[in-house]
């Protein structure tokens, strides 16, 4: 392509990059559920006539990763000479979708004039779709028992509203009137990214764009492989545990995955790994894909936006019918292996790139959802949040307090008065959990607590998988605190779990526990400085300072006790 | 006589109106940041300005951003409800950048040791379900004394639906720790989500005493020099206050700097009857855009300082990082990218000569032709050329282009980048920009507002008189302005309207006082009542006019539709079939100040060859030739004059361009109004 050209790419670039975000706001702004615009349980993008990502908008990375298999499969089933302007597509097919069913990916196409040009896609969280459950489902064990499969159909047909279909949706349905506002904000937010995408090209004309967008690729793929030769290769494994498939408590899943760098690619396998589970805790394999991504992302460009040009270098292996790839008709509601996944591809990384990744961080997104009827108002609700993690600690710095989970990265968590106001419940506390952080020479981030004490006769569901290992530190860090869910405390009843789907009684309570990342590098090796901040900051008691740090801090005058330091570190502090 | 002074990073604009003789004076000069007092003082002099015959001084001032920007605020505690101190360190628990495992969020205003705990509590109606512990509250204040805090962010779960233990905690506060600053939640925001109300309250309690200590001095001192006029600060969410409410709640000074330039583009708009306005204000480092519809600005009420939210009324102001400073740079993919890093004023662009390597949008605006070496603000400053081709050149060669193709490629990048900042405020707003003009001003707004306008499908574009000092003529123009708000969230289906408008009546009578303490008597008060709706079950909301203070319920309706019709217009979709719900109401209180005349200029011959100073060649970016563009000198332009491009306005510290195809016309305040062939 000419030179000047280049110039025009990255304006075509940047229009693409905003036309996502536009898409972002409209569905943001319109939604019906908290889970959308507070949690932000999404993933949009632009894509090419190819299913290529173009451009993305911040939601749930592995959403939007496992969108690009989603639409592929979509436009396989339907056919590409099937599609035309004005259509609107929903897949919740999980095995294409790439998520559960309550997951439902929604396509519409780009023409210009008569030519399909490309689409754009979101996938988001619908509240029902009439699965087994209300809420989510987490121990189903066969596919349909998961809710309503829409395999590639039509929810507009040339601009037409297909009621048939809306129908069908409705009356399969327990919070219709919710669903469809959510699915209308959907809707008008692929529609956004469509408009804008049209007016590009009408700007710059077909051949333009299209030239535009290889290189928009082109340049993902070569900054892509600039970093990846910058890294060692070589192979390396590891593995690590989900707590069970929800039917089958007493099992624990293996994720075992083997990492390979060459100066070429990078090569995730997960062969080896758990063989198809009876409850619900499969993957489809465009949400390996997705978290396998996610991960090779993370090491090599976080800097720039995701294109699919950026994921050329990277294959990934998932044996067919193993948990890692799940087929028909296998249960995959929990999808909680793909918040693991990514975590053990960069402890696998530790033990070449020990410089590159971090620890592991809290390792899940510790959700509580509480649903019933509210007693004042007789309607049904549904609200949830996820709650922030400790980040894993990493050669250049200490993890973050409280941060959503790697694969969450727009979520928020969902406030305290909003809770209250829409829900019969009281939240008594929320704070940062001491301790939790795994202690190194750059600590690990604390985990969180938030305590729920209900009003009124309701049902709280938690979703959580990773409450029986804990985070591991790396360097010689040290492991942070797992996670777990406490119901009952207190009380005779009291009961220290993971994923759970109970009745709540009024005046019943439970506390959620998120994790603490891992250290990263010996402790003892901390800036004794850093420890007694932490202490007077309360993220460190006391007693782990000197035990974990060897740091002896007076608590009356908070200052440290050389002398006493000293001995317990075998050498000089370094202040 | 009206004096504004405008103090930015670098310099300090000031503007004095005579409204006698209609003289309009504009000087700029140095910010001085060790004594902003002085640089005051200094303005007032360089205008010439006798200081007792002023009657209003308006003054912006970027003390509060700084202090946050180098966080250098005051020391501030956190009082919240027991079990909460983390709210604020924990904020939303998210982040923007998507694959970054090793993010950190921005340094915190307030460490976690200084965030302490009272035992007292409130559900979502108001209702107390734990009185207010006044013996944890004193055990709080002397732990406030003991830690030596200048200032308080007082934030209680559930206030926006009673204050009444934020008053408690603020009596306890004044007893026992007396000359401590104390902003209590309630009284900035009235609406609720706690993190974004913390946030808001400590943002205001670290730029408090900075502030108050500030303007109390600058006041002393200019009383003392003699001045005897009105003391006006502008803010952020449009509009001017007292000193007293500047001091009282100064987060409303925070956002308040790029105000001005969008406060005057209102006025000028309804002056020369363009009152549909996209605002471009190019300065060094930055670049805000922002709207003026119906010859009103538009107002968000939630803006953000980094990542920390501000929950006030604010100019809808989007921020990006394209000035004339900006920096172009190679990313390792080996595309040219511009910004968002500046050279600042010092080392500044490579062609001032004061040790900058860096090639930035100046330097390729000089390069390709826009600007004249000889007469860079006026000839104040020397610029050289050669300094600006180096630097471009070295750039040039990374990426096998020549010297011409990268200097416009950079000033092309600036210019999508631009469009990307102006589609923000308008299409994703639901607005057609082919339904407005652009008014550019800023230093550099006048050089790229033809390319934007044209990308964009904008007709016209506007450079109004004196666009580098333009914030500050926009401040004269201010009327003083209040905001209440309470949430009250209720279906309009079944809507009480007597508790509507009890509710009203309590924010106008809120609204009344406080203008009543401003000295303005009821002919000059005006009230523009709006309530925030939404579709039941969503959780954001459209903010609507409200037909009047005392609703009927037959207005119900016409209420609905026009939240159905701006819902269509903003997000392409509305839900006709769906009830409608209230969930906040908001007054604003305009107290009215007399309208300054804006100086006009007298009609021209129609022969503009007497402002014709010659020509130059400018790079065209698509036909990769020079193309020779007319020079003129606006200074010399009269009203009625006509110029047709390809040509350069020039003026000392701003320049026009007028691309091939465009017509340029001067109106009668002198505003040139350049029309695309469109």
């Amino acid at each position: 392509m000419s030179k000047i050209d280049q110039i025009t790419v990255e304006v075509i670039h940047n229009y693409l990059l905003s036309a996502a975000k536009e898409m972002e706001r409209n569905l943001m702004r319109t939604s019906y559920n908290t889970i959308i615009y507070e949690i932000r349980d999404f993933g949009l993008g632009i894509y090419d006539t190819q299913f290529r990502l173009l451009a993305e908008s911040p939601g749930l990375a592995i959403f939007t990763r496992g969108n690009d298999y989603g639409l592929m499969k979509t436009m396989e089933f339907l056919g590409v000479g099937n599609i035309d302007p004005g259509d609107v597509v929903l897949t919740s097919y999980p095995y294409w979708s790439s998520a559960h069913p309550l997951d439902v990916l929604a396509v519409s196409p780009i023409f210009h004039e008569d030519r399909l040009i490309g689409y754009t896609a979101i996938k988001q969280h619908w509240l029902d779709l009439g699965q087994k459950d209300p809420g989510y489902c987490l121990d189903t064990t066969s596919v349909y028992q998961e809710g309503l499969l829409l395999p590639a159909a039509k929810i507009y047909k040339q601009g037409v509203l297909n009621q048939e279909l809306l129908n069908i949706i409705r009356f399969n349905n327990r919070l219709p009137n919710r669903v469809i506002g959510d699915m209308n904000a959907q809707i008008s937010a692929c529609r956004t990214g469509e408009r804008r995408v049209k007016e590009l090209v009408e700007k710059f004309g077909v051949d333009t764009y299209e030239q535009a967008i290889e290189e928009i690729l082109d340049h993902g793929e070569r900054i892509a492989r600039a970093r990846l030769a910058e890294l060692p290769n070589g192979t390396w494994s590891a593995e690590d545990w989900l707590d069970d498939d929800g039917v089958d408590k007493d099992t624990m899943l293996k994720l075992k995955v083997e990492v390979t760098i060459t100066g070429e690619e990078m090569i995730i396998d997960w062969t080896g790994s758990q063989p198809a589970t009876v409850g619900p805790m499969n993957l489809p394999l465009g949400c390996t894909l997705g978290v396998s991504g996610l991960a090779f992302k993370g090491v090599t460009t976080p800097d720039t936006p995701a294109n699919a040009g950026n994921f050329r270098p990277l294959t990934v292996i998932a044996p067919e019918g193993e948990m890692m790839h799940a087929i028909p008709p296998a249960p995959t509601f929990t999808i909680w292996a793909s918040l693991l996944a990514p975590e053990v591809i960069l402890k696998a990384l530790a033990q070449g790139l020990p410089d590159v990744v971090p620890a592991c961080s809290g390792g899940d997104v510790f959700d509580v959802m509480g649903l019933g009827v509210h007693p004042k108002t007789g309607r049904s609700w549904v609200e949830a949040t996820n709650e922030g993690v400790g980040f894993g600690g990493h050669a250049h710095g200490d993890g973050e307090d409280g941060i959503m989970h790697l694969t969450e990265p727009g979520c928020r968590n969902n406030p305290v008065e909003v809770l209250e106001m829409k829900a019969p419940w009281i939240v008594e506390n929320y704070y940062l959990r001491r301790d939790s952080g795994g202690p190194g020479e750059h600590r690990g981030g604390l985990g969180v607590t938030r305590t729920y004490h209900f009003l009124a006769p309701s049902s709280v569901l938690t979703l959580v998988k990773k409450t029986k290992t804990k985070p591991w530190g790396m360097a010689g860090g040290k492991d942070g605190e797992n996670g777990h869910v406490i119901v009952w405390p207190g009380t005779e009843k009291e009961e220290i779990t993971g994923a759970i789907s109970y009745p709540m009684a009024a005046e019943d309570v439970i506390v959620n526990n998120s994790g603490g990342g891992g250290g990263w590098g010996d402790p003892f090796k901390r800036d004794p400085e850093k420890v007694l901040e932490d202490v007077r900051n309360d993220f460190v008691s006391l007693a782990s300072a000197k035990d974990d740090y060897g740091v002896v801090i007076d608590p009356k005058t908070m200052t440290i006790e050389a002398k006493t330091t000293v001995a317990m570190r075998g050498s000089e502090p370094s202040s | 006589m009206r004096i504004s002074v405008d103090i930015g990073g670098t310099f300090t604009d000031v503007i004095l109106l005579d409204e006698e003789t209609g003289s309009l004076r504009l000087e700029k000069v140095e910010t001085t940041p060790e004594n902003p007092a002085d640089g005051v003082l200094a303005a007032f002099a360089k205008a010439d300005a006798e200081i007792d015959k002023i009657d209003y001084f308006v003054h912006g001032t970027t003390l509060g951003i700084n202090a946050l920007l180098t966080r250098t605020g005051a020391r501030v505690a956190i009082v919240t409800t027991k079990g909460f101190r983390d709210v604020y360190l924990l904020a939303r628990t998210s982040r923007e950048p998507m694959y970054d495992f090793k993010y950190r969020k921005p340094v915190s205003l307030v460490p976690r040791y200084l965030a302490f705990e009272v035992n007292e509590r409130m559900d979502y109606q108001g209702n107390v379900l734990t009185p207010f512990d006044k013996a944890s509250a004193s055990e709080v204040a002397r732990r406030l004394r003991e830690q030596d805090i200048e200032s308080v962010a007082v934030c209680f779960l559930h206030s926006y639906a009673n204050p009444n233990h934020e008053l408690a905690m603020a009596e306890v506060l004044s007893q026992e720790c007396p000359g401590v600053s104390v902003t209590l939640s309630h009284n900035l925001s009235r609406e609720y989500r706690e993190y974004e109300r913390t946030s808001t309250t400590v943002i205001d309690a670290y730029v408090k005493p900075i502030t108050r200590s500030y303007l109390e001095k600058l006041d002393r001192e200019l009383r003392s020099e003699g001045f005897a006029g009105r003391f006006l600060m502008t803010r952020s969410g449009g509009g001017a206050m007292t000193l007293e409410t500047a001091k009282a709640q100064p987060v409303h000074l925070v956002l308040s700097g790029p105000a001005g330039g969008v406060i005057g583009g209102a006025h000028l708009s309804k002056l020369i009857g363009h009152e549909n306005l996209i605002t471009l204000d190019m300065g060094g480092t930055s670049l805000d855009a922002s709207l003026v519809t119906d010859g009103q600005v538009t107002v968000e009420n939630e803006q953000y300082f980094q990542t920390l939210p501000i929950s006030i009324p604010t100019i809808d102001i989007h921020t990006i990082g394209a000035g004339g400073g900006s920096i172009a740079w190679i990313s390792e993919g080996g595309h040219l990218q511009v910004g968002p890093e500046s050279a600042g004023a010092v080392p500044g662009p490579a062609c001032y000569n004061k040790g900058g390597e860096d090639a930035t949008f100046t330097d390729a605006a000089l390069t390709i032709g826009y600007l004249d070496p000889d007469n860079f603000l006026g000839g104040e400053i020397k610029i050289d050329a050669t300094l600006a081709e180096q630097s471009i050149g070295k750039l040039a060669k990374r990426i096998n282009m020549s010297l011409h193709e990268a200097a416009s490629g950079i000033v092309r990048i600036s210019e999508a980048k631009i469009a990307g900042a102006v589609r923000v405020i308008s299409i994703e707003r639901g607005y057609h920009p082919k339904e407005f003009s652009i008014l550019a001003f800023g230093g550099g707004g006048a050089f790229v507002g033809a390319s934007v306008a044209r990308e964009l499908g904008i007709p016209r574009v506007i450079v109004p008189p004196g666009p580098a000092n333009f914030s500050a003529l926009g401040m004269l123009m201010v009327d003083i302005v209040h905001d209440f708000a309470q949430t009250h969230v209720v279906g309009l289906e079944d809507v009480d309207i007597k508790t509507v408008n009890e509710i009203y009546a309590g924010l106008m009578s809120s609204c009344e006082q406080a203008l009543a303490e401003d000295g303005f008597d009821k002919k000059h008060r005006t009230f523009l009542p709006s309530a925030e709706l939404r579709y039941q079950g969503q959780e954001h909301t459209v903010n609507i006019p409200m037909p009047g203070h005392k609703l009927e319920s037959g207005q119900v309706s016409g209420i609905v539709e026009d939240f159905n019709t701006a819902h269509e217009r903003q997000y392409g979709h509305s839900m006709l079939e769906d009830p409608v719900e209230i969930v906040t109401l908001r007054l604003r209180g305009l107290g009215l100040l007399p309208r300054p005349d804006l100086p006009k200029i007298g009609n021209g011959s129609g022969d503009v060859k007497g402002a014709r100073k010659g020509s130059r060649p400018v790079y065209q970016y698509d036909s990769g030739e020079h193309l020779s563009y007319s020079v003129y000198d606006r200074g010399r332009l009269l009203g009625g004059d006509r110029i047709e491009g390809p040509a350069i306005v020039e003026e000392p510290s701003s320049t026009t361009v007028i691309h091939g195809g465009d017509i340029m016309t001067v109106g009668e305040y002198g505003e040139l109004v350049v029309q695309l062939p469109l």
